[in-house]
């Protein structure tokens, strides 16, 4: 059974007086398998966001359903959407989003103290994630102490605390360095051999490049998809820019 | 042409914060118009000629000081505020490749526009606002015309205006170094700076809870009027110490106790409060301990004043028993004292009783002793007031229980030399037990707040004097045994319906004066002597003209601390606002509805809040017993209608910050959301 199943969302934005529609995606369907690394790739303005926030749960389709574990998205009441989205997904974004008046180790443990856990559960699986992760050294710094790559890889722990079914992340490249950055995508190769479901949205084709599958959405659609087979980092770069400059193309017709 | 551009900069960037220059402008301009409409009342020479109006300027003058201070302190506050909002605004300038005498030439035109625009309206509604303070101190002092000042006083006008000029050209300066100093790159990441989190300081803990216990010891322990005077100031000086210490050390160091504490820690309505209210306490403290000591300071003051001025009467008719009192004695233009016939003083009074329609219901005989005694060897003995150092001796009055409780004095059963003692004027020896007064061994039974019998003339004001109450008559006698004390006789008359005011009874004083002139000239052949008046009307009037122009200074300066608090509150809504904003959505993105996310930044909100306010209930009831002290000093002694008035004037505080706090968070959560 799929992790992940996306099945024809779509998602018009319309101005107050029902003016102005934009649609932001139209008909896209796919589907995470369990223990998948999957790569969205577009353009500004591609409705990649818009797709993560609906996957997040964060915004409400116009049309269509996403169904997380069996669960349909849709189901879920908004007393409990906080709950299910701490329990199930985990999130990695572009700005880090960790919390300036808590050091490492507490943003890393606070989807577990908002869902009420004990403190030695806490510690266990925080020595858990931290081993995977290696920041074991920087547990008490402050976010400002540390560097965007730290940052980033405490934000990983933070979204791998739960255990959730996915991990979501949008961009979460964006704002590092090239060292951080391979750093940062060595984390997400590790952590996805040891089975996690991994969806990166990113306009890196360098990110990209890590994952097993990568789909290109272009104007509310996926446009293509490019599975890694048995080619390696570097010949599925070389695909992921071939795509790119043909999509780039066909958005010139 | 350049300086247009620099001028239009300024103007747009006072548009775009306007929420930050709309406050700053107000204060100002609030501060103005107390502050002239202040000077005025000080300045102007008409003032001085309302009945009891001797002090005003004097009253005026000094809240003209305070607000002085207080503006200083709140323009610098807000100067500051707005510099380290707009840093980043400042640094791009420089980043956009103007230089520094152009970003300051920016700065001046801000500085300058905001400051006119403050001092301006200040003055204007200043002006608008003087004829009704006017009229309003003028009724609380009970005056009956109000003088005709002229609307606009030069020198007041111009006195404020330079001092905010002042005031704001400095704070310019100040600004423009500070400027000068930041580099680009600086001042570009100035708001992003991070913060440790604060560490606990020991040692300012120590002394901040050592200097608040000192304080609160003081003031909850001072049973002697007069000391409290001298005490008040230094335990307020600790207790203001240590709140300031207090909220920056204790509260760290609490929450650090509680952030310890992991079980207690880590919990999700715990962790995120706990560990905001850390990072809030360290840039908070000094902002919300000058909440609390100026949400104190106003307490004391309206209660204070509130109670004197209501209590004025109890007093007035707890001193005076009888509303007038006429002295059997008189001096003559050559300072000799002589004893005028009772018939005449009776009938006069009788006369005038008759002119003015005030009916006089009794008119009784007092006698009392007056005079200097010479304390040596712990003996006190009487002096001839000729050929001896007066400010060495004491001044003593003695009259006799049934005396003492017959002018309203309580109920003492004294026994044979016994005694009741009551200081009058400056600090005492209230462990003196016995008094060896002209060889009488006597008993201090008692101490008491209150003696009725004037003093007489003769002695210096600047000595101690004590009042003393025996048992008997002849004990008085044996006391007086070589004369060395004079008799003072007077009438106390009591009336059906006593003078309301202080011109009826005026008028009551005037034609008794005159009758007793011209009885004493036709039937006694005796002139030019006048008899000494002393009437409740007469200290009534002047308590209230008193007591009237410092409610007046209570309330204003109330006002203005209120005002002052307001600003504070305001300026942490929108910066606490900014930051959370960021935190708020990362709350919601990590998991937590948005629900849960308002309920703990409110919470934490309403800590910082409402902490300051609880704080400065606590101080001003620890200072009520020191302040119930002090007010003894100025005769009140009714401690129930001095807690009520500070329970009215605290809960009036409670719900004006309230309202407040509730408008001001309304902006908070505009930028939040």
């Amino acid at each position: 059974m799929s992790i992940l199943e996306v099945k024809i969302i779509r998602k018009t934005y319309q101005n107050r007086f029902g003016g102005n529609r934009v649609e932001a995606l139209r008909d896209v369907t796919f589907s995470v398998e369990p223990g998948e690394y999957v790569a969205i790739m577009g353009e500004s303005g591609s409705g990649k966001t818009t797709l993560l926030n609906i996957l997040a749960a964060l915004d409400q389709p116009t049309g269509g359903e996403v169904v997380l574990d069996g669960i349909p998205l849709n189901s879920v009441s908004d007393a409990e959407l906080a709950k299910f989205r701490r329990e199930n997904l985990g999130f990695v974004f572009q700005e880090y989003n960790l919390l300036d008046t808590l050091n490492l180790r507490d943003n890393i443990l606070l989807p577990l103290v908002l869902d009420g856990q004990e403190v030695s559960t806490l510690k266990e699986k925080l020595k858990e994630v931290v081993s995977v992760i290696g920041i074991q050294d920087l547990m008490l710094k402050y976010p400002f102490e540390v560097s965007g790559g730290q940052k980033q890889r405490a934000a990983v722990a933070r979204a791998l605390i739960t255990h959730p079914s996915l991990i979501l992340a949008d961009e979460p490249t964006g704002a590092l360095d090239s060292q951080s950055t391979s750093d940062l995508l060595g984390v997400f190769r590790r952590i996805n051999q040891k089975g996690q479901t991994i969806l990166m949205v990113t306009h890196s084709v360098n990110a990209a490049a890590h994952a097993d599958r990568v789909m290109f959405i272009k104007d509310g659609v996926v446009f293509h998809q490019l599975y890694r087979g048995k080619s390696d980092d570097q010949e599925l770069y070389q695909k992921i820019t071939d795509t790119l400059s043909m999509l780039r193309r066909g958005g010139e017709r | 042409m350049f300086s247009s551009l620099y001028r239009r900069i300024a103007q747009n960037n006072l548009q775009k914060n306007y929420r930050y220059y709309v406050p700053r402008i107000l204060t100002e301009a609030g501060l103005t118009a107390c502050f002239y409409i202040m000077l005025t009342l000080a300045l102007e020479p008409k003032m001085k000629n309302i009945y009891g109006g001797e002090y005003l300027p004097t009253f005026m003058m000094l809240g003209t000081f305070i607000l002085a201070i207080l503006s200083v302190v709140l323009l610098m506050y807000t100067a500051n505020f707005l510099m380290k909002q707009r840093m980043q605004e400042y640094g791009l300038y420089y980043a956009l490749g103007m230089e520094k005498k152009h970003v300051a030439r920016v700065l001046c035109y801000e500085s300058g526009m905001s400051s006119a625009a403050g001092i301006g309206i200040g003055i204007g509604s200043g002006i608008l606002f003087y004829k009704l303070s006017l009229l309003i101190l003028t009724k609380m002092m009970g005056t009956e015309t109000i003088p005709k000042v002229r609307l606009i006083l030069p020198a007041a006008l111009g006195g404020t205006v330079l001092f905010f000029a002042a005031a704001d050209i400095m704070i310019y300066l100040m600004n423009r170094i500070r400027l000068s100093r930041m580099n680009t790159t600086e001042l570009l990441h100035s708001r992003e700076a991070g913060e440790r989190e604060p560490k606990t300081k020991i040692l300012l803990l120590i002394a901040g809870i050592a200097a608040l216990a000192v304080g609160y010891y003081i003031a909850l322990t001072t049973d002697r009027p007069l000391d409290a005077l001298n005490l008040f100031f230094i335990a307020a000086f600790l207790v203001i110490s240590g709140t300031y210490l207090l909220f920056g050390a204790g509260s760290i160091f609490i929450l650090k106790a509680l952030k310890k504490n992991e079980k207690f820690y880590y919990n999700k309505n715990h962790m995120i409060g706990i560990s905001g209210m850390l990072h809030r306490m360290k840039r908070n403290s000094v902002g919300l301990a000058s909440i609390a000591i100026l949400s104190t300071c106003v307490l004391v003051m309206v209660s204070t004043s509130l109670s004197l001025y209501t209590g004025m009467d109890d007093v007035v008719e707890s001193r005076y028993p009888k509303p007038l009192y006429v002295s059997e004695q008189g001096v003559t233009k050559e300072d000799e004292v002589v004893s005028l016939p009772v018939p005449a003083l009776r009938r006069a009074l009788q006369d005038a009783s008759e002119k003015t329609g005030m009916k006089i219901t009794e008119i009784d005989d007092i006698h009392s002793l007056d005079g200097m005694v010479l304390p040596k060897d712990g003996a006190w003995n009487s002096v001839n007031s000729e050929g001896t150092d007066l400010t060495r001796c004491i001044s003593v009055g003695i009259i006799t229980q049934r005396m003492y409780e017959a002018m309203g004095g309580e109920k003492l059963n004294l026994k044979e030399n016994e005694i009741a003692l009551c200081s009058l004027r400056t600090s005492v020896d209230y462990s003196m037990k016995t008094l060896n007064l002209n060889h009488q061994k006597l008993k201090v039974r008692k101490w008491i707040n209150y003696f009725p019998v004037k003093e007489n003339g003769s002695s210096l004001s600047n000595t101690k004097r004590y009042g003393i109450v025996v048992a008997e008559e002849s004990i008085a006698r044996r006391l007086n045994q070589n004369h060395a004390f004079s008799t003072v006789n007077c009438l106390g008359v009591g009336f059906k319906n006593p003078a309301q005011t202080y011109r009826e009874g005026e008028e009551f004083t005037r034609i008794f004066r005159q009758r007793v002139t011209s009885i004493l000239a036709e039937d006694y052949g005796i002139r030019g002597v006048v008899p000494a008046v002393d009437s409740a009307w007469d200290v009534k009037g002047a308590l209230k003209s008193m007591y009237g122009s410092f409610l007046f200074l209570g309330i204003l300066l109330g006002m203005v601390f209120l005002f002052a608090t307001v600003l504070i509150i305001y300026y942490k809504q929108i910066s606490e606002g900014y930051e959370d904003r960021k935190r708020f959505q990362i709350m919601e993105k990590v998991g937590m509805s948005s629900g849960e996310v308002k309920k703990t930044i409110q919470s934490q909100v309403r800590m910082v809040f409402f902490l300051p306010l609880m704080v400065a209930g606590v101080h001003t009831a620890v200072a009520f017993p020191i302040l119930i002290e002090l007010l003894k000093v100025l005769m009140l002694t009714n401690k129930a209608l001095f807690i009520g008035c500070g329970l009215g004037a605290y809960g009036m505080y409670v719900l004006g910050y309230g309202i407040i706090y509730r408008l001001t968070s309304r902006i908070y959560y505009r930028i939040v959301r």
